[in-house]
């Protein structure tokens, strides 16, 4: 395991609304997360662990602080090179799946080609193989309507890995499954991270979850680390 | 900015309008009613002109130039004391009534300002560059003596190769040079002169005729007479001699008449003999022609398509161009003003602008059927951009659809919009997405419209034609009264596709700034 940070968060705070109706959602929170290591960020709703990895995501930005992800700070990108970041370094993965419901399989994981200028032929070829390394390969022309819970989030693992990004961010990622189908998407999720090296970050309130999962977990609180 | 393949743009604009067909499709509605309107408009307009100028260059009709003098007067030139307006009158009548005095003060004094159509302006007009040919409208009165008879004409100088002749002529042949000196003779003449039964016809071309021109008097009347009585009264030379001889006299013994002074005065007037000083106007002379052929007067139908040459339908006597061109320089009001109207035709239709600036230049009036058609070309435009207006005003009313279309599909497609940014669409990419699906709206309308717009144009056409039938126009457009240039089956759809592109503007801008954390929470 590289001992060197690959996300290097500094004093950052995010402060929603102004004036009476401003709400600050982090209030101060440092965090190194080494690459290849899978940290579980955990705490209750409104804890503030959501919005600290969107912005690790590139999603949003820091009111104030930094974050630097393999030594560029988000905070200095420009939308477009935020876009570009999420692209190419970035792979996330959402408790609702987030597929796009016109979409089928095979076309929802190549969609991040599609930005990222892929030829057709390619992207369906990568896509397709990265649906059959999550055991889908049955399942390439369905829509996610036609797809179980499960198979939805396989579907969603797939495309968030199509880039092979140096980072995944996995907000509740079997908060709509059962237990069973929880057990075989961490397992999935385990598999493939371990073979590319991949970081985690998992944002979770599941206790058991982190701990099965995570190499290190964080707990946060209103808005900050706490020990 | 990565580089997203332009047909992936049109696929996935393709693919969100086919997910809601009903809407698109009454988008598409609007869109394709309004390119509809804009091609019938633009193509009926274009048609128009091209069908007026394929009618009027029919037979070369557009290269000709007519040229005629110029007798428009300037009224500071007239004396001022005949120009005196008496009375209070306001500035603008003052103006007009001087106009007319001026007029009338030309018309009395027989002034004919400008220059006159002469025998060596027209050798001048010939030898300029891109002019084809000069014809001059020769018209000259004159009496043909011909087996002892005397009849009155009018004689006609035509160009040999004017193809009219040839399917005039029902006996003998046309000419076969501008310079021969043989004539064509009106069937009528020819009955009258005893050449009655068709065979009998066909003896007079071969015989000569003597034609008199000038001034004597008597001739004039004999001739006119027989004429006028369709041959009923008949004069022989001798006869003619005596009435002149008589009518000399009958000027004298008019004071002894017991007629009212008025009347005396007017017969003075028309049997005084010429003064001795007058001549050359008051001699006579003749000429002697062979005839060549027969001919007969154009019918109705004919006269439309000759339109410029209905003298023809007037005339008893047709001379070869270049013989009567020499013969009107013997006769003084042909010498000394000129012809009364040319017809210089140009090379090519491109020539005749420049040619009729230039003979403006000399000082005569012009007119010709390329500046006629340049009014019509005009008047078809303003009606053409009012139609092309409020078809672009019903294509931008389609827009303002699309644009509220546009924006209910961005609000539905939120949550689709902040995942195809999570993933790392750029906020360009986005906007660029929906202005390619408002342009792929306007394309697909306008193209149906250009379409449907030209299958439309097949019972339009048919539709007009009847109009234009009941209505009496007897002249035939040539060809579709619809034209469909390829600026307007290309510049149509793309038009269309630049305003529902304009149209989708907003709503992608909105698009592009959606907040991916806020889109993604939505469902």
């Amino acid at each position: 395991m590289d001992a060197r940070p690959l996300v290097s968060i500094v004093d950052v705070t995010k402060i929603y609304g102004a004036g009476h109706s401003e709400v600050a959602a982090l209030r101060g929170v440092s965090l190194d997360v080494r690459a290849g290591e899978k940290v579980a960020l955990l705490g209750k709703s409104g804890s503030g662990k959501s919005t600290l990895m969107n912005l690790v995501g590139g999603l949003d930005r820091p009111t104030t602080g930094s974050i630097g992800v393999a030594g560029a700070d988000l905070a200095q990108m420009s939308r477009s090179e935020l876009a570009a970041y999420r692209r190419d370094r970035v792979g996330f993965v959402f408790q609702a799946f987030n597929l796009v419901a016109t979409r089928t399989a095979v076309e929802n994981v190549e969609l991040p080609l599609i930005f990222a200028g892929v030829s057709p032929r390619r992207r369906r070829d990568q896509a397709t193989r990265a649906l059959e390394a999550v055991g889908l390969i049955e399942r390439v022309d369905h829509r996610p309507s036609e797809l179980s819970g499960g198979e939805q989030q396989r579907v969603a693992i797939a495309r968030a890995l199509i880039n092979t990004p140096s980072l995944l961010l996995a907000d509740e990622p079997t908060g709509n499954l059962d237990s069973d189908t929880s057990g075989q998407i961490l397992d999935l999720l385990r598999t493939h991270l371990a073979a590319h090296g991949t970081t985690v970050l998992l944002v979770t309130h599941d206790e058991d979850l982190a701990t099965r999962f995570a190499d290190r977990i964080v707990r946060m609180q209103d808005g900050v680390l706490v020990p | 900015m990565s580089a997203v393949r332009f047909s992936d743009f049109a696929t996935m604009a393709g693919r969100s309008l086919t997910q809601n067909r009903t809407r698109s499709l009454l988008t598409l509605l609007g869109v394709f009613l309004g390119a509809f309107l804009l091609v019938i408009s633009l193509s009926v307009g274009k048609g128009i002109t091209e069908s007026v100028e394929r009618t009027l260059s029919f037979g070369g009709k557009l290269k000709r130039i007519q040229v005629y003098p110029d007798y428009s007067i300037d009224p500071d030139q007239v004396p001022e004391e005949d120009m005196e307006i008496e009375g209070d009158v306001a500035p603008e009548r003052r103006e007009r009534l001087r106009k007319q005095l001026a007029e009338s003060w030309r018309a009395k004094n027989n002034y004919r300002p400008g220059t006159p159509l002469s025998e060596s302006l027209l050798q001048t007009i010939e030898r300029w560059e891109r002019v084809e040919s000069v014809t001059p409208d020769i018209q000259i009165s004159s009496r043909g003596v011909h087996r002892d008879k005397s009849m009155w004409g009018m004689l006609y100088g035509q160009p040999a190769a004017e193809p009219i002749l040839s399917e005039l002529i029902v006996a003998g042949n046309a000419f076969d040079r501008d310079d021969a000196r043989t004539i064509l003779v009106h069937e009528f003449l020819a009955y009258e002169w005893g050449y009655r039964s068709d065979e009998e016809l066909q003896q007079l071309p071969g015989q000569t005729i003597e034609l008199r021109f000038g001034g004597d008097l008597a001739g004039g009347i004999a001739g006119m007479v027989a004429y006028h009585r369709g041959g009923d009264v008949e004069f022989t030379p001798e006869e003619e001699r005596q009435l002149a001889e008589s009518l000399e006299r009958l000027a004298e013994l008019v004071d002894t008449l017991p007629i009212p002074e008025a009347q005396r005065e007017v017969l003075k007037k028309t049997f005084a003999p010429a003064p001795d000083e007058s001549p050359p106007a008051g001699e006579s002379f003749s000429e002697t022609y062979t005839v060549a052929g027969v001919f007969r007067s154009p019918s109705e139908a004919e006269l439309i398509t000759l339109r410029e040459q209905w003298q023809l339908a007037h005339t008893q006597f047709i001379l070869p161009l270049a013989t009567a061109r020499a013969l009107a320089q013997r006769l003084p009001e042909h010498r000394d003003r000129g012809y009364q109207q040319v017809m210089v035709l140009a090379r090519d239709e491109s020539d005749v602008a420049a040619l009729a600036e230039r003979l403006r230049g000399e000082g005569v009036g012009v007119h010709s059927m390329t500046e006629f058609i340049e009014q019509v070309r005009k008047h078809v435009t303003v009606i053409t951009s009012v139609m092309a207006t409020l078809a672009a005003v019903a294509l931008l009313v389609a827009a303002l659809g699309i644009s509220n279309v546009m924006a209910m599909s961005v609000l539905e497609r939120t949550r689709e919009i902040g995942i195809m940014k999570a993933v790392g669409a750029e906020e360009s990419q986005i906007q660029r997405l929906f202005l390619i699906e408002g342009g792929l709206l306007g394309l697909l309308g306008g193209a149906a419209g250009v379409f449907c717009g030209w299958l439309a144009s097949f019972p339009g056409n048919a539709v007009a034609r009847w109009v234009l039938d009941q209505r009496g126009f007897q002249e035939k457009l040539e060809g579709s009264l619809f034209s469909y240039p390829l600026w307007v089956v290309l510049g149509v759809p793309a038009f269309a596709a630049a305003i529902t592109m304009l149209a989708a503007w907003l709503p992608s801008r909105r698009a592009a700034r959606i907040d991916p954390i806020e889109a993604l929470r939505q469902g």
